[in-house]
C-alpha cells in the first residue's frame, strides 16, 4: 500500500473520531443544560409561592419583621444568582429563613391552623423534593460531563472547543437540615 | 435489597394472609433432604452397596450387558429421588407463597398479550402463574420462558430464556394515553431491524445516568407530553436511586419484568412492590 493511501486512512480515522468524540460532548453539555433549566422551573416555582406565604404569615405575626425582612432579602438574592454555585448559596440562605418563618407557626397557633399557610407549607415542600431531584440528576450530568471533558483523549478536543468544566449545585435537603430554635424571648 | 416491612407487604399484598416471608424453593428443597429419616437412610445405604456388589458379581458371571444396566441404575436412582425432591419443594414453594399472599396458584397458565416481549420466541409458556391482587389491583405474577430455534436439521440449536413478570390492566383511559413504553435494561438489545419493524423508536432522557442504565423506546404514535409527565424528574430520580424497574406497556397491558426464574420470596416480593411503583406512576398521572 502507497504511503500516501495509509496516511488518508489515518486522517479520515482521525476526523472520523474528533466529530464523535465532538459530538459526544455536545450532547453531554446540552444534557447538563437541560436538567439546569429543570432546576430552574422548580426554583422559580419556590421563589413564587414565598410572597403568598410572607403575606399570610404577616397577618398573624406582623410584628415579626425581621423574620420577614430576611425571607424577603434571601428570595430577593435567590432570584438575582446566577451560576449554579451562587444559585446554591442563595437557596441554602432562603431555606434558612423559610426555616424560620415556619417556626413561627409554633409560637403562633392561628397561623399554623391557618389552610393558607398549610397548603403553601405542603406546595413548598413538593417543590423542594422536586428540586432535591432535579439537583441529583443535574449533579449526575455534570459528574459525567466533567469526566469526559478531563479525560484523555477527549480532554484534548474539550480544551481545542472550549468545552469548560460545569459547577455542581449544591443544596440543603431539607429532609436534612436542623431544627431551627427560634427564641421568642424579648 | 431489603426486606419489605409488613405496611409495604400490606400495601402491595391486600388480601395476605402471612406477612412473614415463606421459605425459598432452595430452602425447601435443604429441608426435604434434611428430612430424610436415619431408617430410610440405611435403606439407601444398603441399596447402594447391592447395586455396587452386584455389577461386580454379574462380570464374574459373564453377564456384561446386565452389569452395565445395573450400574446405570445405581446413577439413576438418586437422581430421580433429586428429582423428585426439587419437584416437589417446587410446587411447595409456589402453593405457600401463593397462600400467604393472597393469590391463586396456576401450573403452566396460559396469557395472550401485545407487548413485544410476550410475542418473542418460537415458543412460549407460563410455568407458574399466580393470579389475585397486586397493588391493589387485579394482577399476575408469573414465570414466563421464550424458546428460540435456529438452524435446521443436525444444526439445529434452542436457546431458553425466563423472566419473572408480574402483569396488570391499566384502565382505559390511562391505556389511551400510553399507546406503547418499553423500558428495558440497557444490556437487552431486540436488535436495530426488530425495533424497527415493530415501529417504536428511541427516547433519550436529561438524564445522563438513566440513559445509561435503561434502554428506553416507545411507539411511534406515543404521544410525547405524555410520556414527558409520566417519566417526571422525580419518577427518573426514583428509578436511578431508589428502585430498579423495567417494564414493557402496550395499551391496557404493563408488564414489569426481570430477567431468570426467581424462586425466593424475598425478590418475589421486591418485584411486586417495584411493580406496583411503577403502575402507581401510571395512574398518578391519570389522577
Amino acid at each position: 500500500m502507497e504511503a500516501w493511501m495509509i496516511i488518508a486512512i489515518l486522517a479520515v480515522l482521525v476526523i472520523g473520531w474528533v466529530i464523535v468524540t465532538y459530538n459526544g460532548l455536545i450532547r453531554l453539555r446540552n444534557h447538563v443544560d437541560e436538567a439546569w433549566s429543570g432546576i430552574d422551573v422548580q426554583l422559580k416555582r419556590r421563589h413564587d409561592l414565598i410572597p403568598n406565604l410572607v403575606e399570610t404569615v404577616k397577618g398573624y405575626a406582623s410584628h415579626e419583621a425581621n423574620v420577614l425582612e430576611n425571607v424577603i432579602k434571601a428570595r430577593s438574592a435567590a432570584v438575582a444568582a446566577g451560576d449554579p454555585v451562587d444559585q446554591g448559596q442563595a437557596e441554602n440562605m432562603l431555606t434558612g429563613a423559610l426555616g424560620k418563618l415556619f417556626a413561627l407557626g409554633e409560637a403562633y397557633p392561628d397561623l399554623k391552623a391557618d389552610a393558607n399557610f398549610r397548603e403553601l407549607q405542603v406546595q413548598l415542600a413538593d417543590t423542594e423534593d422536586k428540586i432535591q431531584a432535579s439537583r441529583r440528576i443535574y449533579n449526575g450530568n455534570v459528574r459525567s460531563y466533567n469526566t469526559k471533558t478531563q479525560s484523555f483523549p477527549a480532554n484534548v478536543i474539550a480544551g481545542m472547543f472550549n468545552f469548560a468544566q460545569r459547577e455542581f449545585f449544591e443544596i440543603t435537603d431539607p429532609t436534612e437540615r436542623e431544627n431551627v430554635q427560634v427564641s421568642f424571648g424579648s | 435489597m431489603a426486606d419489605l416491612t409488613h405496611s409495604q407487604l400490606q400495601s402491595v399484598f391486600p388480601d395476605a394472609t402471612e406477612l412473614e416471608a415463606p421459605d425459598s424453593r432452595a430452602a425447601i428443597f435443604r429441608a426435604g433432604l434434611r428430612s430424610i429419616r436415619t431408617d430410610q437412610l440405611t435403606w439407601v445405604l444398603l441399596y447402594v452397596a447391592g447395586q455396587v456388589v452386584a455389577p461386580l458379581v454379574l462380570m464374574a458371571a459373564g453377564y456384561p450387558t446386565a452389569a452395565v444396566l445395573t450400574a446405570a441404575a445405581l446413577i439413576l436412582v438418586p437422581v430421580v429421588v433429586i428429582a423428585v425432591l426439587f419437584h416437589r419443594a417446587t410446587s411447595t414453594f409456589w402453593d405457600t407463597y401463593a397462600a400467604a399472599r393472597g393469590l391463586s396458584h396456576e401450573k403452566n397458565g396460559r396469557y395472550t398479550s401485545d407487548v413485544p416481549l410476550l410475542r418473542k420466541g418460537d415458543r412460549r409458556s407460563f410455568p407458574h402463574v399466580l393470579s389475585g391482587t397486586i397493588g391493589g389491583v387485579a394482577a399476575r405474577l408469573m414465570h414466563y420462558q421464550y424458546t428460540e430455534t435456529s438452524g435446521s436439521g443436525e444444526d439445529q440449536s434452542e436457546s431458553t430464556y425466563r423472566f419473572t413478570l408480574v402483569q396488570f390492566n391499566l384502565p382505559a383511559a390511562v391505556a389511551r394515553r400510553y399507546v406503547g413504553v418499553y423500558l428495558r435494561p440497557k444490556s437487552i438489545s431486540f436488535g436495530r431491524l426488530q425495533d424497527r419493524l415493530a415501529h417504536d423508536r428511541g427516547i433519550t432522557l436529561a438524564s445522563t445516568e438513566f440513559n445509561s442504565e435503561y434502554s428506553l423506546r416507545v411507539d411511534n404514535d406515543q404521544d410525547d407530553i405524555a410520556l414527558y409527565e409520566l417519566f417526571s424528574t422525580t419518577f427518573v430520580d426514583q428509578l436511578i436511586r431508589e428502585f430498579r424497574a423495567t417494564w414493557e406497556q402496550r395499551g391496557d397491558d404493563l408488564v414489569v419484568f426481570e430477567r431468570g426464574h426467581v424462586t425466593d420470596a424475598a425478590r418475589l416480593d421486591d418485584l411486586c412492590l417495584r411493580a406496583a411503583r411503577v403502575l402507581q406512576r401510571y395512574l398518578e398521572e391519570h389522577q
